[in-house]
């Protein structure tokens, strides 16, 4: 009797292992699929501002330096938009610096307009999927950032220097010593935010 | 105890029967519910999404 109990008991045991088991999959599965939802909203969102400032480019006679996109209750001030080819990185570059600006697109930290002489930050997450800076250290040297601003002004950089650094040495923005150079420097977290890693480009 | 004493397991048998039958529908009822959502369900709750 006493095994049969201890049966049941251990019966018992696998059972409540089992409804938790499938419990943690409903929970896998509901994250996975709200991450891939925001996913696609994010890059969703950064493509709509995009058309709205492809259509400022093409259209515009008076050169703004900025414009205010609202873009299904998100409103935003763009001020240009970057591509990489090599690591199929298409996005736009906005002008607040705030949280939900690092969540929708890439941001302008510190520095000059765009395409302006010295050196302009572009700040990005690296979000485990998708779009954004997750892939900034695969560039190497000459590689080429393709900057357009809303004037419709596009300036190839290529890639000269890239490395990782203390998030409290700011060092990387500092404007270059030539005035009449321009740089961008890409900047995104590493180590858990405990580090930045960055990529500086030059135009020639 | 009488070694031929006979035990009657019915009930938990058949207890473990339903148990087992809940565990195939939760995950069928996972599979489909998750396809059904990753497929179609993107339009509806994108306004819930917060980016």
């Amino acid at each position: 009797m006493k095994g049969i109990f201890n049966k049941i008991n251990k019966e018992k045991i696998m059972n409540v292992i089992i409804v938790l088991i499938i419990i943690a999959l409903y929970v896998s599965v509901a994250l996975f699929i709200y991450s891939n939802f925001r996913e696609r909203k994010r890059q969703e969102l950064a493509n709509g501002i995009i058309n709205e400032i492809d259509k400022t480019i093409k259209d515009n006679d008076n050169k703004p330096s900025e414009k205010v996109v609202n873009y299904q209750g998100y409103k935003y001030t763009v001020i240009g938009k970057i591509r990489i080819k090599k690591i199929n990185l298409y996005q736009p570059i906005l002008k607040e610096n705030t949280k939900g600006a690092y969540n929708t697109a890439l941001v302008k930290m510190s520095g000059p307009n765009l395409n302006e002489n010295g050196n302009v930050a572009i700040g990005g997450h690296n979000f485990m999927r998708g779009n954004y800076f997750i892939k900034i250290n695969k560039l190497v040297k000459n590689d080429v950032v393709e900057i357009t601003d809303l004037s419709g002004r596009k300036i190839n950089y290529y890639v000269y220097e890239y490395g990782v650094t203390s998030k409290d040495d700011a060092s990387y923005l500092a404007q270059p010593s030539n005035p009449n150079q321009k740089i961008v420097t890409l900047v995104t977290c590493t180590k858990g935010g405990k580090e930045r890693y960055y990529v500086k480009a030059r135009a020639k | 105890m009488n070694d031929m004493q006979m035990i009657d397991v019915s009930d938990t048998v058949e207890k473990k029967d339903k148990f087992m039958i809940f565990v195939y529908v939760s995950i069928i009822v996972l599979v489909v519910l998750g396809l059904l959502t990753y497929f179609f369900g993107y339009d509806l709750l994108k306004p819930f999404i917060e980016v």
